[in-house]
């Protein structure tokens, strides 16, 4: 996975065999590699991520955790939802062979998940910003008491 | 050779089993980090266990396996939300959100035994 041009050059050596060995006229054969070239490629883009993944050079390990620490109850209930919709939707796709219609209920759902996310991540930062200001204050308070002990 | 649609169901098959697999490999060995997912935040830093984020991880865990029940059983279409749903994860969102506001924002508010939402 450190040459990544290898994996594109088996991409093009396959395309370019299917244009040759195919059947059907130049057209079909041409549609066909590109379907086939750009499939591989996918795959081979989302191998190198699972790979990366599984050693541990892409860290996941705190993908639920929260700036002050701990795990984030709207991140997990986030990636919950991801995978719900994900998984509904290839099982839809590999059913059907046509793309779903994703009703807005689905749709609303992900924005009531993403708003909870948005909304603990603003009352996060307002509670920091007030404990900044009180911080601030005491040393203002203590600040005159000093200059009064000289 | 297998065609395109058989191809690229098999590719996004492993592909995604991949994804899925990895993720939750990773939260049982604890390697994705779940310390504290049950416990409220206050504002000098303590935490306690928080009843607002039990509830919302067990309406959510709910509906997901509903909702994947709902499409394994007729993959024909995204199934229909119920409003009731709806208004059941908005709500509970919306006491998560409120318990956290309320224990980090106006700490005051609560008497001091009371554990944080």
């Amino acid at each position: 996975m450190n040459h990544p041009e290898k994996w594109v050059s088996v991409v093009a050596v396959v395309a370019v065999v299917l244009l040759f060995f195919a059947p059907g006229d130049h057209i079909a054969k041409l549609t066909l590699a590109i379907g086939y070239g750009a499939l591989l490629l996918v795959f081979l883009f989302g191998a190198m991520v699972l790979t990366l993944m599984a050693t541990g050079k892409i860290d996941l390990s705190e993908l639920l955790e929260e700036e002050s620490g701990g795990a984030s109850m709207s991140r997990f209930q986030l990636l919950i939802f991801t995978f719900v919709i994900s998984l509904s939707f290839f099982l839809l796709v590999a059913k059907s062979n046509e793309f779903p219609q994703v009703p807005a209920e689905v749709l609303t759902l992900l924005g009531i998940s993403g708003t909870t996310y948005a909304v603990g991540k603003g009352i996060q930062a307002g509670s920091e910003k007030a404990a900044e200001e009180a911080e601030a204050e005491d040393e203002n308070e203590k600040a005159p008491g000093k200059k009064g002990e000289k | 050779m297998p065609s395109l649609a058989t191809l690229a169901y098999w590719e996004l098959m492993i592909l995604l089993s991949g994804f899925f697999g990895i993720v939750f490999w990773k939260l049982l060995t604890r390697q994705i980090k779940l310390n504290g997912l049950l416990e409220g935040d206050q504002p000098d830093e303590k935490t306690h266990f928080s009843p607002g984020r039990v509830q919302l991880l067990i309406f959510t865990a709910l509906f997901a396996v509903n909702y994947l029940a709902q499409v394994i059983r007729n993959p024909a279409e995204f199934p229909p939300v119920a409003e009731a749903w709806l208004a059941v994860l908005g709500g509970s969102s919306a006491v998560y959100a409120g318990g956290k506001a309320q224990s980090l924002l106006f700490p005051g508010l609560g008497n001091s035994t009371r554990r944080s939402p």
